[in-house]
């Protein structure tokens, strides 16, 4: 959404709450007729009639309640680019009312919008002074300071008060995010973990302060949030930022820590749906499984079974499955029955699916019971009988794109050409395959079909010698090959290093003029950086930008090597 | 195909991209909206000096475009970094050089690369400055000297000087205030008071202020300084102070000296004249030659932008280059030092970039003695906020960075061959 149009949504958002806590504030009340001018003025402002809000905002200062009228007149004047407007009334109100945090609050945020520091700092100390055993005029003002990052300046606003007040727990917030601004980011850390503990809702403000540590701090700021007592905030707060620096195991040992209650079911819930947005989803599977033994909805054992299968586990699926019995209710009924079919196909399980749709088919809406017996033709699939999942396939009614993979799985490049053009797949595997059939005129290469179909039954060991064995038969698409065989191999941690780094040598050595050429010297050199040796990289890299000097990689390759030469910072 | 097959590929390439090729004399790096990465081309420029080649420098043309010889070695380098380039046959050359007589243009030949040092500690990362940032991407080369080397003389070896935040007052920029407890600050105390024992100094503001007045003879002598963000501004007052105590006792264990601003020497500082010591301890701030004040929150200005003086490239050229740029209207950026107020600035001093209707200037450039110095104010022209603890900049996320052009512009200029002036 464009800014305008979201501060558009945030502000009518804003008048309507405004407007509803007004006539909260005004009914039961004997002075209905008196707040005439309060609403006449929230009206004029959704309309953006400004000028008119102004004057009906000043008539129901007479009878209105003062922060309303107050904050409304802040936010028509800055609409109307006139916030100076709003100080001389500002100043009468406070001879009558010098230790009203709103009003103080709203003079200090005008001048400090205005760019008046000297005026603000002398407004901040007169508030400070008229009620010096509060914590809220250097909350206020160091907020302010913090927002416009001014770090010294909010600095020396909170050691006053370390000075003025007898304790700064109240302050602990902004300490916390004054220190983090600062790069203290231990005593951040400590300070945080300070706030939360009456502060609870603050560790996502937290961990936003907190997540540009540098790499080196990190251990020093998991010791710090790790230390007994275990806190249900500092443990939050830790698994927030171990999420975001791609360590979500380490999250949720960080979380699962904390003694279980209500509150900490709670967390944890919370905590596996981060971890499912970030598709951790065996993380995301045993947090849900902690709060799921802690008496957490029975919602929730859905959505533990989904990220297990989403985790590759499909028995734990099955298993997390089992309490809603062979007949789950209708509440769950077709989420269960599609997961328990998946999973039964993943495991190359077709007599489990039919159980499946024997059991609950006829209770299941007509789509999810086809969805469901799909399954049992990709269930053979899996399980390598190609011939039976035809015969599912005609039992259970036409699937295309069932069809359309068995044909390639087969190694009929041919039939699987037209059939798979027109589903119009996007996956991984499907846009491999397409790139195959669209760069080979062969019409039939048993090793590529099987290479795909070790894919489907994700046996990557196995796809990676087959996509090799296959660059013989399919002479034209043999780089497509090589490289489908190097990525595996790079995703593969047992067979990453030599030999997807050979795949790419081969590659840029026998094909160069091939699409593949660029992005082989490319992770050619990233693999040689990442084994220490920068000046071959360089060479690769500057290989790379000489020979193919239009390809789409030369930025990402121009990147790899300034950091190889050390010309700029290096990643996190 | 054998990897020599690529070589023939890129030889194929480079005749069907450049169809002129087989005739050029000349490759023009253009530096204006032509060009996608302006920092590497005074690299490019540099290193091809420094290997022995002429070049020229065509001042407001296209940006400060620069013109170097069609060498394979070039062409490869400018290739592998994303420069463009147009290669140029002699009619070409001559039709510039047409338009640059007629113009206020000009073109000055670059003969020699300087020898360059940043003073900085040797374990300080290139990412602490902004400088050395520049040179580090650019690819350009030079050498780290610290206090050691410079109390030993070690100045001489070089062309060009840069100095950065560091605080030649010896208060460490008076951060003692708000971080005398924190680790780095500590160390950075402990490892200042070891050198300034090691070389014979009682306290950190006499090893500074030594340190600043073998700077002040080097330019003297005839070097090139360059200085930004908090060295601009504490160099000057070092120097001024010779015969005085302008540290606080935190610093030095000794009070600030009665009526410091009278007992100043401003006749041998470089810039500034006449400023106002900060003496309260309790100020984050040195005096009052910086207009924005970003540490002391009463005092404190907002960033504006900052705009380019447009000079006489044939009368002016040395102010000239160092206002290339293919933007004039610059977005301004805090330091310990973010600018000079034109009062406390000296007669004669060059103002290269201004704010409209401020009281204070940005960018400043003059002579002394047998050499000249550049300061620019400001810590990092692409952070403008520059927090301490922030992620350094990456400059491959601004490879195009008309402040950071300011700076290489500098390292630039003492490879010019001096043209007697016209007037």
């Amino acid at each position: 959404m464009p800014r305008s149009s979201r501060n558009g949504v945030i502000h009518k958002a804003l008048i309507a709450v405004a407007l509803a806590l007004a006539l909260v504030v005004e009914r039961g009340s004997a002075q209905q007729t008196q707040s005439a001018a309060l609403q006449r003025a929230l009206e004029f402002e959704s309309s953006g009639k400004l000028r008119e809000a102004v004057t009906a905002f000043r008539e129901a200062l007479a009878d209105a309640p003062l922060t309303t009228v107050i904050l409304g007149l802040e936010r028509v004047y800055y609409q109307l680019g006139q916030s100076d407007s709003l100080l001389p009334l500002l100043r009468t109100l406070l001879a009558g009312r010098p230790r009203d945090p709103t009003l103080r609050t709203v003079q200090l945020r005008t001048l400090v919008m205005l760019h008046r520091d000297m005026d603000a700092y002398g407004t901040f100390i007169d508030w400070a002074n008229s009620s010096p055993r509060e914590s809220t005029p250097y909350r206020e003002y160091a907020r302010l300071l913090l927002e416009q990052n001014r770090t010294a300046a909010a600095d020396s606003v909170l050691q006053l008060a370390a000075k003025q007040l007898s304790s700064m727990q109240e302050l602990a917030a902004e300490l916390a995010q004054l220190r983090a601004t600062m790069g203290l980011w231990i005593p951040s850390a400590l300070a945080w973990r300070e706030a939360l503990k009456t502060q609870p809702w603050l560790d996502q403000a937290g961990v936003y302060a907190l997540l540009s540590a540098p790499p080196e701090k990190r251990d020093s700021l998991r010791a710090v949030l790790r230390e007994p007592p275990v806190e249900l905030g500092a443990r939050r707060l830790l698994a927030g930022l171990e999420l975001r620096w791609n360590a979500p195991t380490e999250a949720w040992s960080a979380l699962r820590e904390v003694a279980p209650n209500d509150s900490t079911t709670a967390a944890w819930v919370e905590f596996a749906a981060e971890a499912e947005a970030l598709e951790a989803w065996s993380i995301a599977r045993d947090a849900y499984e902690a709060a799921l033994k802690q008496g957490a909805a029975p919602a929730v054992r859905v959505k533990a079974a989904a990220a297990a299968l989403n985790a590759r586990d499909p028995s734990a699926t099955i298993e997390l499955l089992a309490p809603y019995g062979e007949r789950p209710d209708s509440t769950v009924r077709e989420d269960v029955a599609l997961l328990r079919a998946r999973a039964y196909s993943s495991l190359g399980n077709p007599d489990g699916v039919r159980n499946v749709l024997q059991l609950l088919g006829e209770q299941l809406r007509l789509d999810i019971r086809d969805d469901v017996a799909r399954e049992i033709a990709w269930a053979f699939v899996r399980s390598g009988q190609l011939d039976s999942a035809k015969a599912a396939i005609a039992a259970t009614g036409d699937d295309p794109r069932a069809r359309a993979w068995i044909s390639l799985y087969e190694g009929d490049l041919q039939a699987a050409r037209n059939k798979l053009r027109q589903l119009g797949e996007t996956t991984a595997d499907a846009v491999l395959a397409q790139a195959l059939l669209s760069r080979t005129r062969v019409l039939r290469s048993p090793q590529a079909g099987s290479a795909f179909l070790a894919l489907a039954q994700r046996d990557s060991a196995k796809a990676l010698h087959l996509f090799v064995a296959a660059a013989a038969e399919v002479s034209e698409a043999a780089p497509l090959m090589l490289a489908a065989a190097a990525r595996i191999a790079t995703a593969r941690p047992d067979t990453a290093g030599p030999h997807a780094v050979v795949l790419w040598e081969r590659i840029v050595r026998e094909h160069p003029t091939s699409p593949e050429a660029a992005e082989a010297d490319l992770e050619w050199a990233r693999a040689l950086r990442k084994s220490g040796d920068n000046a071959a990289a360089v060479a690769r890299l500057e290989h790379l930008l000489l020979t193919y000097p239009r390809s789409a990689l030369a930025p990402q390759a121009r990147r790899e090597l300034d950091l190889a030469r050390n010309a700029i910072p290096p990643e996190p | 195909m054998s990897l020599s097959h690529s070589f023939v590929r890129y030889a194929l390439f480079l005749a069907l991209a450049a169809p002129r090729a087989a005739d050029a004399q000349h490759l023009l790096i253009p530096m204006d909206d032509a060009q996608r990465q302006h920092l590497k081309a005074y690299g490019l420029t540099f290193n091809a000096l420094k290997e022995g080649m002429r070049a020229e420098w065509l001042l407001n043309y296209r940006g400060g475009a620069f013109l170097l010889p069609d060498a394979q070695d070039v062409r490869r380098k400018a290739t592998i970094d994303g420069i463009a380039f147009e290669p140029l046959d002699g009619a070409a050359v001559a039709a510039i050089r047409g338009e640059l007589a007629g113009s206020n243009m000009d073109a000055v030949p670059l003969e020699k690369a300087p020898k360059i040092a940043v003073y900085t500690p040797k374990e300080a990362p290139p990412w602490d400055d902004a400088v050395t940032l520049a040179l580090q991407y650019a690819g350009i080369t030079y050498d780290k000297v610290w206090d050691e080397e410079v109390v030993k003389g070690e100045l001489t070896k070089y062309d060009w000087v840069h100095l950065h935040h560091e605080d030649f007052t010896g208060q460490l920029n008076k951060l003692y205030l708000g971080f005398r407890d924190t680790p780095w600050f500590v160390a950075q105390r402990d490892r200042l008071l070891l050198t300034a024992k090691q070389l014979g100094f009682a306290t950190i503001p006499m090893l500074k202020g030594s340190v600043a007045e073998k700077i002040r003879q080097f330019v003297e002598r005839g070097g090139f300084l360059f200085a930004m963000c908090g060295a601009t501004e504490t160099l000057g007052l070092a120097i001024a102070a010779h015969q005085t105590d302008i540290a606080g006792s935190f610093a030095d264990g000794s009070p600030i000296a009665d009526d410091v601003d009278a007992k100043m020497d401003w006749e041998r500082a470089f810039a500034f004249t006449r400023a106002h010591v900060e003496p309260s301890p309790f100020v984050n701030a040195m005096s009052d030659i910086d207009g924005h004040q970003v540490n002391v929150p009463a005092r404190r200005q907002p960033l504006g932008q900052f705009t380019l003086f447009a000079f006489s490239a044939k009368l002016d050229p040395v102010a000239t280059m160092l206002v290339q740029d293919h933007r004039t209207v610059i977005p301004d950026f805090y330091g310990v030092t973010t600018s000079f107020t034109k009062s406390t600035i000296k007669n004669g001093v060059t103002i290269l970039a201004y704010e409209e209707g401020a009281p204070w200037v940005k960018y400043i450039h003059g002579d002394y003695g047998k050499g000249s110095y550049t300061f620019l104010g400001g810590h990092d022209p692409e952070d403008p906020q520059h927090n301490i603890g922030a992620a350094p900049t990456d400059l491959s996320l601004h490879p195009t960075s008309p402040g950071y052009r300011l700076i290489l512009n500098n390292v630039l200029f003492p490879a010019a061959k001096k043209k007697p002036l016209k007037t």
